[in-house]
């Protein structure tokens, strides 16, 4: 498999790192539901790139970097239709079925779906490492079902603060990844 | 009550008023003509006794109100279009705050409520000074942002203009509106360049002074966030994953 550089992974991460540091930026790009319905869509879609603390970047943004970076070094190629279907799908899913979400960001459903994409991937390859994979399958999995099953009880922090967890956007993240590895399945899959 | 002012005294959201103050002298220096619109008198008629501010309670997303308080005077009619144009450019500053979700500008005919009274009493503490030397015109210009349940100035920014008298017996009226106008035009820029450093500083505030604000979150305010514990386990189980790859 040929290995690549990590165009994508370095693309988000570094936006998401401007989009912090430059004031006024995460305003105008995040999930905003009274200023999207006003006609400012990009928002749907720029939200992942906003963050509301600088732990709740570091460690969204450590994630997906490092995911990411392996996930494109590794070669799989689909990474970035993964990272589309995460950044796209909850913003669309929140304006049309959440309307009492007025404000969203983070880019944990893409390090979610880099993740899940990567373990989907390396968990076909049997022995140890596969039994390591599904781990991180397993853990991706029960972090969601109990931040779902919970109602937002599992909190993030923005500084001092707590702020509830969208485990949609997780959701999200994982469709994408599940979504790339089967067109990738279907694309090596002899016609 | 009307829309706009559950909007401004709710318990979500923060006030943010503006209150105008503009001081016009006569022809001679001793007949000076002061104006102003006082956000106390117009909210309180009558009503002044000192309140102790509790601690506010933010609850974010914020829902900002925004308003011109009006005249207690009839000369002291600002150009309607101005008054919005300085609403919008404060609106955009406000717009830059990740936290704040709505920012509704109420227009000055629907800042009339008598329910407004009934509400809370409130002290402000504060001196505006308004000169004029003989037709000089001076504008100073206030935004104060209020929470108002706890009744507690959250910040404020000032903005101010000195427009030297240029006015002769035969134009006076006309020019005496000409620098009203330049001073209003002066003073809001003043004012618009403030509120950006008040709400970098109210913003550093926050962050360094928890214990005088509470800070919640509504429903409606969520974020995508892995947190420590679950990224560090993987990490350190996709670490393995790969070691255990590169090995076989």
């Amino acid at each position: 498999m040929k290995k690549r550089f990590p165009f994508v992974t370095l693309s988000v991460t570094l936006a998401a790192l401007v989009v912090y540091a430059v004031p006024g930026l995460s305003a105008w790009l995040v999930y905003n539901r009274t200023e999207i319905l006003r006609g400012e869509w990009w928002r749907l879609f720029t939200a992942p790139l906003v963050h509301f603390s600088s732990s709740h970047l570091f460690w969204d943004a450590l994630v997906f970097a490092g995911a990411g970076t392996a996930v494109e070094w590794l070669g799989y190629r689909r990474f970035w239709l993964a990272c589309t279907v995460a950044a796209f799908l909850p913003g669309l899913y929140y304006l049309a079925f959440k309307p009492h979400l007025l404000v969203y960001g983070g880019l944990s459903g893409l390090s979610t779906g880099a993740v899940v994409y990567l373990a989907l991937h390396r968990a076909k390859r049997g022995g140890w490492e596969s039994a390591a994979w599904t781990a991180v399958l397993v853990l991706v999995a029960a972090k969601i079902a109990v931040e779902a099953g919970l109602h937002h009880a599992i909190f993030a922090r923005a500084g001092a603060q707590p702020f509830p967890v969208l485990p949609s956007a997780h959701i999200a993240g994982c469709l994408g990844a599940c979504a790339a590895f089967i067109v990738d399945l279907l694309k090596k899959s002899p016609a | 009550m009307t829309r706009p002012w559950r909007l401004l005294f709710s318990s979500v959201a923060l006030g943010a008023v503006l209150f105008a103050f503009a001081g016009c002298a006569g022809l001679f220096g001793n007949n000076k003509v002061q104006h102003s619109s006082s956000l106390v008198d117009y909210l309180y008629p009558g009503k002044r006794q000192k309140v102790k501010p509790s601690i506010p309670h933010l609850d974010l997303p914020l829902s900002v109100g925004l308003a011109f308080v009006p005249a207690n005077t009839r000369d002291l009619q600002f150009n309607e279009k101005a008054k919005m144009d300085l609403m919008d450019r404060i609106s955009k500053e406000f717009k830059k705050i990740p936290f704040v979700h709505d920012i509704q500008v109420i227009p000055t005919a629907q800042y009339t409520n008598e329910g407004v009274s009934s509400l809370a009493y409130w002290t402000i503490v504060g001196a505006w000074i308004v000169r004029g030397e003989k037709n000089d015109t001076d504008t100073l210009m206030d935004a104060a942002v209020f929470d108002i349940p706890s009744r507690k100035l959250l910040f404020r920014a000032p903005g101010t203009s000195e427009i030297k008298g240029k006015a002769t017996p035969v134009n006076l009226d006309k020019q005496l509106r000409v620098d009203s106008e330049a001073g209003f035009r002066e003073a809001s820029a003043a004012l618009v360049k403030n509120l950006q450093t008040s709400l970098d500083a109210f913003k550093k505030k926050v962050k360094e002074q928890p214990k005088e604000y509470v800070i919640t979150h509504k429903e409606g305010y969520g974020g995508g966030a892995l947190g420590p514990v679950v990224s560090i386990l993987l990490l350190v189980l996709g670490g393995l994953g790969l070691w255990l790859g590169r090995r076989t």
